[in-house]
């Protein structure tokens, strides 16, 4: 058995892309006795290949990479939404950052919660493809769905998807008035789901879930200005300590008196001082 | 092959490749013991996802008629004796007269089996377990396995069956 190296080749430059119509040509190669024992060595670390057009960072995108399936494509992600039960209704609330990786892309055109109807509101953190389908499916039938319907057969669309290899990568959050009672409900990306009266979503069920659970206890008949002051201090804990959040949110709230409002955006107060304090 | 060339994750163009596994566990544990005229059962009511609480009153008992329960299958025979059946993923099916089950079923089974079954006792009692002291065992055995398994615990909710129909309460447990 032989062991080719590159320097049967004589042109270097190429030590990036392996030509391998010079490969497959060579006679070892071709009488498949033969292993190629390739060593990639570049003549310069981190510049452009000479002869080639500058490509940072180098990778080479084809056509057919995006959009192939569910698994694989590119998103722009909403991130924590908290919702909680008041006295009188949920409220919601929800940064109007819009994320793609860790690249901020800007605020968003759609925003990550919407009113279904007059006694329900939808949370939605993830892509945002699943938007058309609730719109199509659910919004346009002319039918007045209430939140716990909806959130039942949200269940069912997200675990079919999960059992088709091919899920809604989301969560998905209702909140509404379910005959006089306030619903809060959420399912995500395999079915899971549940209800409770307090709902975070992503780096906010892990600093904010706690807090508002501990708030809860203490004062389980909030008003809806108590709610709503305590998720402008939730968005606030959020803005200083979640990386992928935003300092401008939208509130949405389901009052069992004053019915579906969604409010915003609100600028979150905040100070750096303490960055610059020295000690 | 070697890549020399190092490796910007933010700056990358190619498609993200999203793991996705279509399973998960919640965790929680279901415990049920059968009597001569009543069974009880008994399952925690937290939902969980790795170190996450989703929340702390998930209902895992769901009653299919007058005198069944499904957590375990549990109800009461054509005799009106207290009876459990188990079934596992991989298809294991036995009726039994108790069982534990869940994330704590491994560390609850051999529980029961000494205080329920009294296995390999030499002074063993003949008198078939009252009611009292199957639902004192139950709320003892949630006790205990809340106090290893972080999947278990919050609280147990408690259905107890009997030819009258079926009773529930709901008992207390840690909540870290």
């Amino acid at each position: 058995m032989a062991i080719l190296t590159p320097s049967f080749l004589d042109d270097t430059d190429h030590a990036r892309s392996p030509p391998y119509s010079i490969l497959k040509s060579h006679p070892l190669v071709q009488k498949e006795k033969c292993l190629i024992l390739w060593i990639v060595l570049p003549c310069r670390h981190n510049g452009p290949t000479p002869g080639l057009l500058y490509n940072f960072p180098a990778t080479q995108i084809k056509p057919n990479d995006y959009f192939t399936h569910t698994q694989v494509r590119l998103i722009t992600t909403a991130t924590s939404v908290v919702v909680i039960t008041y006295k009188n209704g949920v409220i919601m609330a929800g940064d109007l950052l819009a994320s793609y990786g860790s690249l901020a892309s800007g605020v968003q055109k759609l925003p990550g919660m919407l009113k279904v109807n007059d006694n329900t509101i939808l949370g939605l953190v993830g892509t945002m493809q699943i938007f058309s389908i609730i719109d199509e499916e659910c919004l346009d039938d002319g039918l007045s769905l209430k939140p716990k319907s909806l959130y039942c057969w949200l269940t069912r669309i997200m675990y079919q998807r999960r059992s088709k290899f091919d899920p809604f990568w989301n969560n998905i959050i209702v909140a509404g008035n379910q005959e006089g009672k306030p619903f809060l409900g959420t399912v995500d990306k395999l079915g899971t789901a549940y209800t409770d009266k307090i709902i975070c979503t992503c780096f906010g069920a892990h600093i904010l879930t706690p807090l508002l659970r501990d708030h809860l206890d203490r004062n389980p008949n909030m008003s809806l200005e108590e709610a709503k002051a305590l998720l402008e201090k939730c968005m606030e804990v959020l803005y200083y300590r979640d990386a992928r959040s935003y300092d401008k949110y939208l509130l949405g709230y389901i009052d069992l008196d004053a019915g579906v409002k969604i409010e915003g955006p609100f600028q979150i107060k905040h100070s750096w001082e303490i960055a610059h304090k020295e000690y | 092959m070697f890549e020399a060339r190092p490796h910007y994750p933010d700056y990358s163009t190619a498609p993200v490749q999203h793991q996705f596994s279509p399973y998960a566990d919640n965790g929680g544990s279901v415990v049920a013991i059968a009597g001569e005229d009543f069974v009880v059962i008994g399952a925690d009511t937290r939902l969980s996802a790795g170190f996450s609480i989703y929340t702390r009153n998930q209902n895992k008992l769901f009653q299919l008629s007058k005198t069944t329960v499904l957590g375990c299958s549990v109800g009461l025979d054509n005799e009106g004796k207290g009876c459990v059946y188990s079934y596992d993923p991989i298809g294991h099916c036995e009726k039994a007269k108790y069982r534990a089950g869940g994330s704590a079923g491994a560390l609850l089974q051999p529980l029961l089996d000494n205080q329920i079954g009294q296995k390999n006792m030499e002074i063993a009692s003949k008198e078939p377990i009252s009611q009292e002291k199957a639902i004192a065992t139950l709320k003892d055995v949630f006790i205990s396995a809340a106090e290893r398994d972080i999947y278990t615990g919050d609280s147990v909710s408690i259905k107890v069956i009997t030819k009258d129909g079926i009773k529930e309460e709901t008992f207390e447990l840690r909540k870290d």
